[in-house]
């Protein structure tokens, strides 16, 4: 992904949207869970970056953060409600299973409700994460007021 | 005076904390997070007239619990998210100091392993929220076995 796209949200119960896919591989794993790369001794040693503290910690590979598919959640749920995401926003999410270096995440959601407000109405969403077997690692809920433009 | 060490983390009781984190972020970490996560939208670049703003997820990273200065974890015990809910109140912008603070909420059993809640608030230098999230982590050991439930009055 590289931006929004310029496609109008749809919002409609029962509607799904699906977010683009991306491959956490180790590079982009590190670049997350690493640290800062100015800071010494980079990339700090943890379960998500050493296989050795992987292994320490009873994990048999690598796992990327579950805040890293989180992440990708997040940037669809921008890529709907826009700015609105960063004042009204809330997202509740279970982890799964552990995802590993080298698969995939893509993101989905779900229309399930509308919730009727003052000003704008609150749209909430069934929410989850998928490696590339397609089998679910994340899954929530999200909501957040619509958009202006997406309000008949 | 010797200065006892901090607890360890599956050893909290509700109601304790973790040290809180005062922290900034830079326009280089923000961008480091871009590429981890391919997500190079314009308003975490910035522009001449308005400063980039961090990109939520490094709030969440920001505001994980091992990001205390006091939080460790007891040898042979690892630790990962179980669940998490978040409420994002106000952008956060690049450079802006921001502190973090933690809170235990609960400490549970579920089918044989140790859980913590955690409250975890976010705020800018005006005291402003920016982010406060709930989240439930679980404690394994790579023994299989649980790490004790802690008792409630523990002086740490």
């Amino acid at each position: 992904m590289t931006g929004p796209s310029n496609q109008a949200p749809v919002f409609e119960i029962g509607r799904i949207v699906v977010g683009r896919t991306l491959k956490l591989t180790m590079a982009r794993t590190l670049a997350f869970s690493g640290g800062a790369l100015d800071e010494p001794g980079w990339p700090q040693q943890n379960l998500h970056t050493s296989r050795d503290k992987a292994l320490e910690a009873g994990l048999d590979a690598i796992i990327a953060s579950g805040t890293q598919s989180e992440g990708l959640l997040i940037g669809l749920l921008i890529d709907t409600f826009g700015d609105r995401w960063h004042r009204a926003g809330t997202l509740e999410v279970r982890f799964l299973k552990p995802v590993r270096v080298g698969d995939s995440v893509r993101p989905g959601l779900r229309w399930s409700n509308r919730v009727d407000g003052l000003d704008s109405p609150r749209w909430v969403a069934d929410v989850w994460c998928e490696n590339g077997a397609g089998v679910r690692v994340v899954e929530g809920t999200a909501s957040c007021i619509a958009p202006e433009d997406s309000l008949a | 005076m010797e200065v006892a060490p901090f607890p360890f983390a599956h050893e909290l009781t509700p109601g304790e904390s973790y040290a809180p984190l005062q922290f900034r972020i830079s326009p280089e970490v923000n961008q480091q997070f871009l590429f981890a996560l391919e997500d190079y939208r314009q308003e975490y670049l910035g522009t001449h007239e308005r400063p980039a703003i961090v990109h939520p997820v490094l709030l969440l990273h920001m505001s994980a619990r091992t990001r205390s200065p006091s939080f460790r974890l007891a040898p042979g015990i690892g630790s990962v998210f179980a669940r998490d809910v978040v409420e994002f109140s106000r952008h956060a912008l690049v450079d802006e100091p921001l502190t973090v603070c933690w809170t235990i909420l609960d400490v549970y059993e579920r089918r044989g392993r140790l859980y913590q809640a955690l409250d975890t608030v976010v705020i800018n230098d005006e005291g402003q929220q920016v982010l406060r999230r709930e989240a439930h982590s679980v404690f394994f050991t790579d023994s299989g076995v649980l790490p004790t439930k802690p008792v409630s009055g523990r002086t740490p």
